[in-house]
């Protein structure tokens, strides 16, 4: 119910909400500071003009997916052909793993070295590096002689323990599940 | 010869195999084949076989021998006063090097004044292989490895859960098939299972070095990959060597690892596109 003698009209009413002058009636300014349902008609003007500003308005700037796309593929994009030639891309690196090497051998071969072994420290350092790569060899060779015996072994040992087997059974079904799970998750 | 080789061979078939699980055993008459798990041995008689422990420590006393070969998987030898151990065959200990080491050198562990020192060393000549070989991949494979980074890092939670989840299924299924089917088949696939284990720990590794890298330089450039991954290995390695805290964390580092690997299928892309 609109309590206004003398209501305002709807275009003078969107003039004074966008704060310029009146076209039917000159004295609308006076008329809305005095009445309050002509002053509440130019408030409603005013949000309804607001509201149309912001819908026509540009969206906030978010990322462009163009952007986005772009930093993804130089991310995971292979090495170029001079990258993978680039010696100064991997002599730091490679020096880093060197040094590593160098430094472990020196440990190695602190607690043997004599007083003389001092003064050439390399040369003392020489023996423990080939003891070194001599052991990774025997290591290596070690481990490939002796795992299927100890495997057949080991298989002997549990296959006296069948409720431990059927134990791992039983949990295996949902630790398998549970995985395929978190795999396929991530799939999708 | 021939009656007193019958004998011998008479007795020592006869005597009877000693299998222990998860229970120590202690060996005071003669054996033809001594086999533990998680149990420590003592051996003080003669042992005509094998003898083979998993995760537990042998100690070879003064009137114990063994005739065939003795392998300590996960655990470590001992003989009673240092005296060099009465085994026929061949002592081995796989998985650890510093006994091999010390046995290039000539040197006696017992006699080792440092042994911190030693054990330190190896970690750091470890850690110069860990950086090669991932030098080596990523200059092989870059592509999968940054895939596998950018992919880790998008999820850390559910790259845990997959290591946690893979480590998991692959124990449980080495363990099953160990337990319930022949050696024939069971054999091959736990060698297989383990291959697959080394693989993704192998992989996931230099991705995750990969990873801490970019973070640490903050830039994922092509360009900085190997300086990217010698930084990680820096950061991760130098944590790694920290008394009590090093190991722990280097263990969850190997799962996460194998979640990498696993999740991202070794860091194959999810569509293949053809270009024609």
């Amino acid at each position: 119910m609109n309590a206004c003698l003398r209501p305002l009209d709807p275009i003078d009413a969107e003039a004074l909400a966008s704060g310029a002058e009146p076209v039917e009636a000159a004295d609308a300014a006076e008329h809305v500071r005095a009445c309050a349902s002509c002053a509440a008609a130019v408030a409603d003007a005013a949000a309804f003009a607001e509201a149309l500003d912001s819908a026509g308005s540009p969206p906030d700037p978010a990322p462009a997916a163009g952007m986005d796309l772009a930093s993804g593929v130089l991310r995971l994009r292979p090495f170029s052909r001079r990258e993978r030639l680039d010696f100064s891309l991997w002599s730091g690196p490679s020096l880093m793993a060197v040094a590593l090497f160098l430094l472990g051998v020196l440990l190695l071969a602190l607690p043997g070295i004599t007083a003389r072994d001092q003064a050439g420290l390399i040369a003392a350092a020489l023996a423990p590096a080939a003891a070194l790569l001599r052991a990774a060899s025997r290591s290596l060779a070690e481990l490939l002689a002796v795992a299927p015996s100890g495997l057949d072994a080991l298989s002997f040992a549990l296959r006296g323990q069948s409720a431990f087997g059927l134990a791992s059974l039983l949990l295996l079904a949902p630790a398998a599940w549970g995985l395929k799970r978190a795999l396929a998750r991530e799939r999708r | 010869m021939i009656p007193a080789g019958l004998l011998i061979l008479a007795a020592t078939t006869a005597a009877p195999a000693a299998t222990a699980f998860a229970q120590d055993l202690e060996i005071r008459e003669p054996r033809r084949r001594v086999v533990a798990v998680l149990s420590n041995v003592r051996i003080a008689a003669r042992v005509s076989g094998d003898v083979i422990v998993w995760g537990g420590d042998v100690t070879l006393l003064p009137e114990g021998s063994v005739d065939g070969n003795l392998s300590v998987f996960g655990g470590s030898l001992s003989t009673s006063e240092g005296r060099p151990p009465a085994v026929g065959g061949v002592v081995s200990t796989p998985g650890t090097l510093l006994r091999l080491y010390l046995d290039e050198m000539h040197r006696a562990p017992w006699r080792e004044a440092a042994p911190a020192l030693l054990s330190r060393g190896l970690r750091l000549i470890a850690l110069s292989a860990w950086l090669a070989v991932g030098l080596v991949l990523l200059f092989l494979f870059s592509s999968p490895f940054a895939r596998a980074a950018a992919c880790a890092e998008r999820d850390w939670t559910r790259t845990l859960l997959a290591g946690t989840l893979g480590v998991l299924t692959l124990l449980l299924a080495t363990i099953a098939a160990l337990a319930l089917l022949p050696g024939a088949i069971s054999v091959p696939l736990a060698i297989v299972f383990g291959a697959l284990a080394v693989a993704a720990k192998i992989f996931g590794m230099s991705a995750l070095f990969l990873l801490l890298g970019q973070k640490i330089l903050r830039s994922v450039a092509p360009s900085r990959r190997p300086a990217a991954l010698a930084s990680g290995l820096a950061v991760l390695g130098l944590v790694s060597l920290v008394p009590f805290v090093g190991p722990l964390v280097w263990s969850a580092a190997s799962v996460l690892a194998v979640g990498i690997a696993l999740l991202t299928r070794f860091g194959t892309p999810r569509y293949k596109i053809a270009i024609v």
